[in-house]
């Protein structure tokens, strides 16, 4: 691949050299110059990508942008750490379905608590977010005794669906 | 206080101080190598002004200490922290700047190598793409259909 002048007088291991100094946003515009510095700046953005995956996620999960969560996913990107029940939870509280799901199929763990220690069914049952509730429960989520406290008379319909598909019984 | 000579790759020779020519590991390694030399060192990959420029630096930062050995950690690399007498010390026009880094590589002086990726990182942060490429003469070999991929795939990164 032909180098563009004059930066690219500089070889490969300096212009990296430049790269890892360069905070994401920048190796982004980087990447999208011309296809030199593609190929160049994209593994670092990839490393940054892995590097703090968590934080990347849960700003992608709150402003409801689950192709981004996708994206992630498709470069590769699993969930195990510590935060992903913050992440869950705030997923949960807002009722974004797709999001969780997609989360859930990047190995986000359905039954990891948050800091208060409430899953996410728990915030999807407070918050009556029926569709989040069903899609943790088809991927394993446990009543545990929370859950089952915020299950009140309102919540019928869902206990009635849940009841109905995989016959639970409170 | 002993001096040494170095030859450019122009055959210009310069005298400096052993001390200050010591920044670079190069040279020192060779003079522990060779012990005293009278003859000029042939540094043929630098020319006379671009080694002038280096030993200006050299000079002013004789009295640092040495690089750490966690000098390629993390936080190193992110920041983009010049101090105030290497940012004027850059204020060059590019084709210097990218052969003052290309010196500093092969002398193997470290921090300078270190202010100069920042440097030309400072010229890239904040910029669009294509405010980079009339900075740095680049030309958009991509689709618009390319691009805008691209854009996509990192668009998580944009924030």
């Amino acid at each position: 691949m032909p180098s563009p002048s004059p930066i690219a007088s500089l070889p490969p291991e300096l212009l990296l050299e430049v790269a890892e100094h360069l905070p994401a946003r920048a190796l982004s515009a980087m990447c999208r110059t011309c296809r030199y510095y593609n190929s160049i700046c994209s593994p670092i953005l990839t490393d940054y990508l892995f590097k703090n995956k968590e934080r990347i996620l849960l700003r992608a999960a709150v402003s409801k942008r689950p192709h981004i969560i996708f994206l992630c996913v498709k470069k590769g990107v699993t969930l195990g750490g510590c935060e992903v029940g913050e992440l869950l939870g705030h997923v949960a509280k807002r009722g974004y379905a797709e999001t969780m799901r997609l989360l859930l199929d990047a190995g986000a763990n359905p039954n990891c608590m948050d800091s208060r220690y409430k899953t996410p069914l728990y915030h999807a049952v407070a918050c009556n977010w029926l569709k989040v509730a069903v899609c943790l429960v088809r991927r394993g989520a446990e009543f545990d005794d929370f859950v089952c406290h915020a299950l009140t008379e309102r919540d019928i319909v869902m206990k009635s669906l849940f009841k109905k598909f995989y016959g639970y019984r409170y | 206080m002993s001096e040494i000579k170095l030859l450019s790759s122009d055959q210009a020779t310069i005298t400096v101080q052993k001390e200050v020519a010591e920044r670079s590991i190069l040279i020192k390694n060779m003079l522990e190598d060779v012990g005293e030399v009278t003859e000029a060192i042939p540094i043929p990959n630098v020319n006379e002004s671009v080694l002038k420029k280096v030993i200006e630096w050299c000079e002013h930062h004789k009295g640092d200490p040495p690089a750490q050995a966690d000098d390629d950690s993390d936080s190193r690399k992110k920041s983009t922290d010049i101090d105030e007498w290497d940012q004027k010390f850059m204020q060059v026009d590019q084709e210097m700047l990218f052969e003052i880094i290309l010196a500093a590589n092969y002398l193997d002086i470290k921090p300078l190598l270190d202010v100069g990726c920042k440097t030309v990182a400072n010229m890239i942060k904040g910029k669009s793409p294509d405010e980079i490429r009339k900075t740095f003469n680049i030309q958009n070999d991509f689709t618009p259909e390319e691009e805008e991929q691209i854009r996509r795939e990192n668009e998580w990164a944009e924030e």
